[in-house]
């Protein structure tokens, strides 16, 4: 489903990432890793944030090659999100979800869901880190995604958001929905279904057993 | 006193000359670059016998100052700058002679300037004006005093939304290619009004200039040259922007031509001073056809140079070293009589290739120090 080959990541010719084959199966993926291991970095790769060497295919679609299809599949939720702070989360969800092709029915149940409805109107500069994270929860879950990357998708939202988050997961997941996750707390993702385990370490990512974790 | 001094210049005036090198540099480059000495003490005269013209120069120059007291009162919004709260502790005469000795020194390139243009008013007979002009710029740098006094004595100012932005937050949606001009207007109205305003002279001046000597449409492209590279510190604004404000840009299915599109509305809309100024004030013998050409080459410059950010990342160091060649290039191509319409083609087409070959490909580099692994918390 996700092809990554002779993936390599530098900045300023400083390597910080290297995949060198690694395939990414429907389901839901647990990446874990110290905070500065390449999780976000390898993320927003994937999510085609960032230039790399190498290759990335989803399905059939190269991210060079067929740049709209892949970005139209592929969504990506920051795992600290900070937004140009007049723009309130109504005008990045409108227009994050007509790039994305989400329906109207669509935009209005993320917000019910995620709770986002009391601070839609306001700028975003004046959010706590949650509500700034609940607005890029919403982003992450528009259109008609085959992949979700959420990166620490638990941080700093209540409890109660939690669970609407797992509920989400768990939602688009049995509709077909590939979930790549993050954190690098042990217990956040029991809840879930894990597939795979991912360890993103000494700039490689290797596959650990669920138990290990 | 002399370690209150001290501390102020390392934290405030080094600071802001080293922020804005690039900015003065540009601005120097266009007053000493482009007109000749001859050029400048005719625009003095002229302007020191317009009370109208005095009143638009005075508004340039006041225009600098809130670019200077914004910086500092940004500044002291920093939690890095926190300490310098305990200035409100000193006597209130040492602490107003040491905030305006900072808003002295910030105002030093006005008064270096206008001591130069005054120079020759003084010799040419428009005492009156030049006095008046002394007194406009002993009295501005208090006015900067008092707002420096007035952060310290209200420190964390409270932000209320106003009923007018939450009725309009309501009302509409705002589009992508408006973002960058409400992040300036929102934190950067400073640069921006004084970008424009001195774009917008820049339009005047070669344009009355003109008709006024045997000059040819060579004069009016070196101005579209300074326009366009002036704009570079916009241009790199928006590079950043974009990569640290709005990552997600470019995780959005839009094609290479749709958001060419958006930035080519953007380049339009920063334009439109520019646009406006030159269909006003084009000398009448010069042909619409060479205005037209004349609005590319700016546009072109545009894209050139924001192609070029995308190719490779820019500190203001760098941009400032690369703005120089890139004036001296384009000042030779224009002085060797190379057609404007040929310019416009080529930075145009430079400008959209490196566009496409390097949007993907463009990263904001962070320092290295970032890219250490930290331990757990």
């Amino acid at each position: 489903m996700l092809q990554i080959t002779h993936l390599r990541k530098s900045y300023g010719g400083h390597l910080v990432l290297q995949v060198p084959s690694l395939f990414l199966s429907e389901g839901i993926h647990w990446f874990k890793g110290a905070n500065g291991s390449g999780k976000t970095t390898f993320f927003r790769t994937l999510a085609g944030m960032l230039p790399f060497e190498g290759e990335i295919k989803m399905y059939e679609w190269d991210i060079r090659k067929h740049p709209i299809e892949y970005r139209l599949h592929i969504n990506y939720g920051e795992a600290e999100p900070d937004y140009p702070e007049f723009l309130t989360a109504n005008d990045l969800i409108q227009f994050v979800a007509q790039a994305k092709r989400a329906t109207s029915n669509q935009v209005q149940e993320l917000i019910q869901i995620l709770g986002i409805t009391p601070f839609l109107y306001q700028p975003t500069g004046t959010y706590s880190s949650g509500m700034l994270k609940k607005t890029s929860l919403v982003l992450a879950f528009l259109g008609q995604p085959k992949v979700i990357i959420l990166d620490e998708p638990l941080i700093t939202i209540d409890d109660a958001t939690v669970q609407q988050v797992y509920e989400l997961v768990r939602d688009y997941h049995t509709r077909g929905v590939t979930f790549l996750l993050s954190s690098h707390q042990d217990f956040r993702f029991d809840a879930l279904p894990i597939k795979q385990l991912f360890e993103v370490k000494d700039k490689m990512i290797t596959e650990i057993s669920p138990s290990a974790g | 006193m002399v370690s209150v001094l001290n501390i102020l210049r390392k934290t405030l005036v080094v600071e802001y000359y080293r922020l804005n090198t690039g900015f003065l540099f540009l601005v120097l480059m266009f007053a000493f670059g482009i007109l000749r000495p001859e050029d400048h003490i005719a625009l003095s005269a002229y302007v020191f016998t317009s009370p109208f013209l005095l009143v638009l120069v005075f508004v340039f120059f006041a225009l600098y100052h809130l670019k200077t007291v914004f910086f500092i009162r940004q500044r002291l919004l920093w939690d890095s700058h926190h300490f310098l709260y305990h200035l409100i502790l000193i006597p209130k005469w040492q602490r107003w002679a040491a905030l305006l000795y900072v808003q002295a020194m910030l105002w030093l390139p006005v008064v270096l300037y206008a001591g130069f243009v005054g120079y020759y008013g003084w010799k040419m007979g428009q005492q009156n004006a030049v006095i008046a002009t002394f007194c406009y710029l002993l009295l501005v740098p208090l006015t900067g005093v008092a707002a420096y006094e007035y952060r310290l004595s209200h420190p964390n100012p409270d932000t209320k939304l106003s009923l007018l932005s939450g009725y309009l937050n309501r009302r509409f949606t705002k589009s992508y290619w408006s973002y960058f001009l409400l992040y300036l207007f929102k934190d950067n109205p400073v640069l921006l009004f004084l970008t424009k305003g001195f774009t917008c002279f820049v339009i005047l001046g070669v344009c009355k200039i003109y008709p006024t000597d045997s000059y040819d449409e060579r004069l009016l492209s070196l101005g579209a040259l300074t326009i366009g590279l002036v704009h570079s510190v916009l241009l790199l604004h928006l590079y950043e922007f974009e990569h640290l404000q709005l990552p997600l840009l470019r995780n959005l299915p839009l094609t290479l031509l749709q958001r060419a599109i958006q930035y080519f509305l953007l380049f339009a809309l920063l334009l439109l001073p520019e646009t406006l100024f030159l269909v006003r004030y084009l000398p009448k013998d010069v042909s619409w056809l060479y205005g037209i050409q004349h609005w590319g080459f700016m546009m072109g410059l545009l894209w050139l140079i924001f192609g070029r950010f995308l190719q490779r990342h820019y500190i203001m160091d760098t941009l400032l070293r690369q703005a120089f060649y890139a004036f001296f290039s384009g000042f030779f191509l224009v002085m060797f009589r190379v057609p404007t319409g040929i310019l416009t083609v080529i930075t145009l087409l430079l400008g959209l290739w490196l566009f496409q070959r390097f949007y993907y490909q463009s990263e904001y580099i962070v320092h290295e120090e970032g890219l250490k692994i930290r331990p757990e918390a």
